[in-house]
């Protein structure tokens, strides 16, 4: 059996704590090992090369060894959570996949064949290559989510020279790019991965303390949530060291109530999508939303103020939609951006702007200002059609305690007035108690649909 | 369809509407009228009706100008109040102009081939 880089660098980290699960502590030596038994089984099924195989579960020891066994035995792999369970059947018939391993939360796992031929032709260009796959499918809410179809080899590359790597909490799932991004920096570099068996304030702010966790790469939702719960004055989070933020836009409110909170922390935000992978990037600084994208793989340009990528490890295409790249490569983000030198602000998404009679109005900017207005918990601002302006500005708003729905109306207006263009004002104002975000902690706007 | 509201019901709560408006965005507010035109008189932007519209569509759970009543007919308060009672009513489809315009060309060719 060929000796992979990336399982030469496990054997070299020897006894050092890889993963914590259930508090209980595995060793490079015990994931090494592991890894081997996975690279038998596949074997021992029949699971050649190029297979497409299905991971379907959360950070377990066995089902973080099976993604690494898979990739070292060059698999086209696909990450499924729990989350998009009701979509599994129909990734797994777009994916075209072999094999599917399911993990329970006991980190049980079964193993099923399915009868599907690989056709699709750049599942059948990475097969032909010998390369390692990586299909990942879009968390959009609306429409068929996207297939993408990466070469994991060139996302790998990345991680061949060594660089530090500190204990990090497994915050985002392992089927986004932002996680499995987490995994594989983390352990190819010696750090520890800590995980949590969900994914609540108290939870995670409990395993930062018992874990002595220096990394929580996570979302500005989650961050406002944390906040919202107190649950950082009721644990030591001493050890933080870094907190990255990422896959929303972060409220600036958001951004000053965390750094005050929690001022030796560096805060840092990432830039990355299924279709090009994670950026580098340098935030100006902790209490900054303007960041820098880094060069070393990556070109960007600004085009009408959305921004475009190009990507060395950019995906192969879509196995369900037509290419988005055009003839040159270039990828458009769809993130309105503002720019003050080598430096970008990101604004939102194109499509989730607000048409108020020709002027436009980001959700973000309204979001900002309504959090930070007294007992405002969460707010999610979307379009509302309007026979007069074509939209107006919609917010749903959840309230941290019982106030007359009419009176706060009035006083979030009166807020607004002395913050906001009055055309960026809520028309519409609901008061809702649910969640303004799935198991993603990423704030979904298409549920704030009135 | 359910009984809808009367018509003073319906006028006291868009003139409420309004006067909420008009409150908001400061200055004097003027006694509300049903003839008073709401620009006009009113002083009403398009953004205050807007407003107004959703609100409206918000605390009655109708919305007369998607299908029944154009928004570019509503010129003064009564017809405001006209648009909800109309959106309370039940009603036929409208017939499809473009269609009819569309089934008497088609007439006149017939006929003119006939000749």
């Amino acid at each position: 059996m060929d000796r992979h880089w990336l399982a030469q660098r496990l054997r070299d980290w020897g006894s050092r704590p890889a993963l914590v699960w259930r508090d209980l502590r595995w060793s490079y030596r015990d994931l090494d090992r592991t890894i081997g038994v996975w690279r038998a089984e596949l074997e021992r099924n029949g699971i050649a090369p190029g297979a497409v195989v299905a991971i379907c579960g959360d950070y377990s020891p066995n089902a973080c060894a099976a993604l690494l066994a898979c990739l070292m035995n060059d698999n086209i792999i696909v990450p499924l959570t729990l989350s998009s369970a009701r979509g599994w059947e129909r990734m797994m018939q777009t994916a075209e996949v072999g094999y599917a391993i399911q993990f329970d939360s006991d980190d049980q796992w079964r193993l099923e064949a399915h009868d599907r031929p690989v056709t699709h032709p750049l599942l059948r260009a990475l097969i032909e290559r010998r390369a390692p796959g990586l299909i990942l499918f879009s968390s959009g809410s609306t429409g068929e989510a996207k297939a993408s179809a990466l070469d994991f080899s060139r996302i790998l590359e990345k991680f061949i020279p060594e660089r530090p790597a500190c204990r990090t909490l497994a915050f985002l799932l392992m089927d986004h790019i932002g996680g499995l991004n987490t995994l594989l920096h983390v352990l190819s570099h010696g750090g520890v991965i800590v995980t949590t068996p969900d994914r609540k304030p108290d939870t995670i702010c409990a395993a930062i303390e018992a874990h002595r966790i220096e990394l929580l790469p996570t979302t500005p939702t989650f961050l406002r949530m944390l906040m919202i719960s107190g649950a950082i004055s009721r644990h030591d989070l001493k050890s933080l060291k870094l907190v990255t933020y990422g896959t929303e836009p972060m409220p600036s409110s958001t951004l000053a109530a965390v750094s005050e909170s929690l001022p030796w922390v560096r805060l840092k935000q990432t830039y990355g999508l299924s279709e090009l992978g994670i950026l580098p990037t340098f935030s100006r600084d902790s209490g900054s939303l303007w960041l820098k994208l880094g060069r070393a793989g990556f070109e960007h340009r600004i085009v009408d103020g959305v921004l475009w990528i190009r990507s060395g490890t950019a995906m192969l295409g879509y196995l369900n939609a037509p290419s988005p790249f055009d003839a040159d490569g270039w990828f458009n983000t769809q993130d309105l951006v503002e720019v003050d030198g080598d430096f970008i602000r990101i604004l939102g998404r194109k499509s989730e702007l607000i048409n108020v009679a020709g002027e436009k109005v980001h959700p973000a900017e309204v979001e900002d200002v309504l959090l930070q207005l007294d007992n405002v918990g969460d707010a999610t601002v979307s379009a509302k059609a309007n026979p007069v302006t074509g939209q107006v500005v919609a917010a749903k708003v959840t309230l941290m305690r019982p106030e007359d729905p009419e009176a706060f109306k009035r006083r979030l207006r009166a807020f607004c007035r002395d913050r906001l263009d009055r055309y960026k004002t809520p028309a519409l104002i609901e008061i809702v108690a649910e969640a303004h975000h799935g198991e993603r902690f990423k704030k979904s706007r298409s549920a704030a649909t009135f | 369809m359910a009984e809808g509201p009367t018509r003073a019901e319906l006028e006291a709560v868009i003139c409420e509407k309004i006067r909420m408006a008009l409150e908001e965005r400061g200055g004097d507010i003027p006694a509300i009228r049903g003839a008073d035109t709401l620009n006009g008189a009113l002083g009403l932007s398009s953004l205050d009706l807007a407003i107004v519209v959703a609100e409206l569509e918000s605390a009655l759970g109708v919305d007369p100008f998607s299908r029944i009543v154009p928004i570019t007919s509503v010129r003064s308060v009564d017809d405001l109040i006209e648009a909800y009672l109309k959106a309370y009513l039940p009603h036929e489809p409208e017939a499809d102009e473009g269609l009819v315009e569309a089934a008497r060309r088609a007439r006149d060719r017939r006929a003119r081939q006939g000749a």
